[in-house]
């Protein structure tokens, strides 16, 4: 058999196995279907989720190193969104100017609202079944969007836009305890275990306040250190869909 | 030209799997926060001890959410003495031509071009051969002598190969692209060629040893002696290798 027509079979043999074999990652997508009242321009994003959990830190000081990084996040979270076109408004606890209380009367309240809307009209689907985690890009559309309730509607007004947000990022560091593995078949190999192994899952959920439903959500994990290009190219993507699906 | 077509066929098969694995999403963006061109550089060639000495540059582009193209010169030359105890030794190539390169972004909370990816590429052009031939000649005195010396002949070249790598970017512009390829380099006489060689057949060496490989490859020259049809015409040669090799690529995002 010639060479040549072994490299082909080798380039048909090996390319699927490649495609699956380089960090793969996953995105999962839902987004309404509906035609958008107005371009999507502001955005609000109530208090960005940050869970940094690392190897060595204990969970009080996990605690802290995420408090200290959240400032890092919001300036990607700021960054990138102008890069996707989106005047993003983040207001936290920590930015609050003078005497404001709104976060506290209307953005807090709004903020617990959506996580558990979210959390209670899943429309049968769940991570816990690892369907959604099975197939690792997948688009949905909502046919009927989770329902908020109609009392946050003056807030578009107030904050000139009707589209409130809400994005978390973990980031979880681990040893890869798999290597230890390799001691008795290859030693090696087993070194692999005093390389760190990350983990970096992003989600964002939108909301229109005056249609009163849940427009965008997304939630993408990749194996990736949280470097600041890498959450520029996240967050950039995600409010760049947002932009594009709906 | 029978060759080309079966290259352009490989090409268009991969493409259209290739497509199939990355149409997945109505949203196509692509880009690095909004920037999608950049230009790259892969500095083994450039290094002389890397043994294929050279140069060679690409112009990638994304065309969907997960896919890019590159455009890439390359100019490179491998003339390193390889001493062989063959009849017809082979001394080495110069190579000057255009590729095309798909890469497949395997991420997909990534949008091209960042992140791990799979890749396929071709290059095409001018190859320049030299080869230890024998020459007969009668003197006007005496009998026929045979004596040897480097023939250089004219043709083209075919590359072929498969990659992974990963591609990063660095403060927001400086691109840094490392990966590993596996490619066959295939080098034919062109049929109009007005040279003749004086003998039909070229033997390239077999194995190289893997030390002086370790640099560029090691099945380098595996299909010289072993593809080659017996009924070769005077003045037409086919050499092929195939490579294992590195690739360290550094770049700008232009825009």
């Amino acid at each position: 058999m010639k060479i040549s027509l072994l490299f082909q079979l080798a380039l048909l043999l090996i390319l699927p196995i490649l495609i699956w074999g380089c960090n793969p990652g996953q995105l999962w997508v839902q987004h309404s279907d509906k035609p958008l009242r107005e371009v999507p321009t502001k955005v609000v994003s109530i208090d960005p989720d940050l869970l940094w959990l690392g190897r060595r830190e204990s969970p009080e000081g996990q605690v802290l190193v995420s408090e200290t990084r959240q400032a890092q996040f919001v300036e990607r979270l700021e960054y990138a969104a102008a890069k996707a076109g989106i005047d993003l408004n983040v207001l936290t606890p920590t930015n609050l100017q003078g005497d404001d209380l709104s976060y506290f009367n209307d953005l807090l309240p709004l903020r617990r609202h959506i996580i558990q809307v979210n959390g209670l009209q899943e429309e049968g689907r769940s991570t816990s079944d690892g369907e959604v985690f099975d197939r690792r890009i997948e688009e949905e559309v909502l046919r009927t969007p989770m329902q908020l309730s109609s009392e946050y509607a003056y807030l578009a007004e107030k904050y000139d836009t009707p589209y409130f947000s809400i994005q978390g990022l973990v980031s979880l560091k681990t040893r890869r305890k798999e290597a230890l593995g390799f001691i008795f078949l290859f030693p090696p190999l087993a070194a692999a275990y005093f390389v760190p192994k990350y983990h970096l899952a992003y989600y964002q959920i939108v909301v229109d306040v005056v249609s009163s439903e849940v427009v965008f959500r997304e939630l993408r994990e990749v194996r990736s250190t949280p470097t600041n290009m890498t959450l520029d190219v996240m967050i950039y993507d995600s409010f760049s869909l947002f932009k594009a699906l709906i | 030209m029978q060759y080309f077509y079966r290259k352009i066929s490989i090409i268009a098969l991969t493409l259209g799997c290739l497509c199939l694995f990355s149409s997945e999403l109505k949203g196509q963006n692509s880009g690095i926060t909004g920037k999608h061109v950049l230009v790259k550089s892969d500095l083994f060639p450039l290094l002389p001890m890397f043994g294929r000495k050279g140069a060679q540059f690409e112009v990638e582009g994304p065309i969907n959410r997960r896919m890019s193209l590159g455009l890439s010169y390359q100019r490179g030359h491998s003339l390193a003495e390889i001493n062989s105890n063959e009849e017809k030794p082979f001394l080495g190539y110069e190579l000057r031509g255009y590729g095309l390169a798909l890469r497949t972004y395997t991420n997909r909370a990534f949008p091209a071009p960042y992140g791990s990816y799979v890749m396929f590429f071709m290059n095409m052009g001018r190859a320049t051969l030299q080869l230890e031939d024998e020459f007969q000649f009668r003197p006007s005195v005496g009998p026929t002598v045979t004596a040897s010396g480097i023939s250089t002949y004219q043709g083209r070249y075919a590359e072929t190969g498969i990659g992974i790598g990963r591609q990063k970017i660095y403060f927001s512009r400086l691109v840094i692209d490392v990966g590993i390829y596996f490619n066959r380099i295939s080098i034919k006489k062109g049929e109009d060629s007005p040279e003749a060689a004086p003998y039909p057949t070229v033997k390239g060496p077999t194995l190289v040893p893997l030390t002086d490989l370790l640099y560029w490859g090691f099945i380098q020259e595996i299909q010289a002696s072993s593809s080659i049809p017996t009924n070769l015409q005077p003045g037409y040669f086919d050499y092929g290798s195939a490579n294992l090799a590195l690739r360290f690529s550094i770049g700008i995002l232009l825009f």
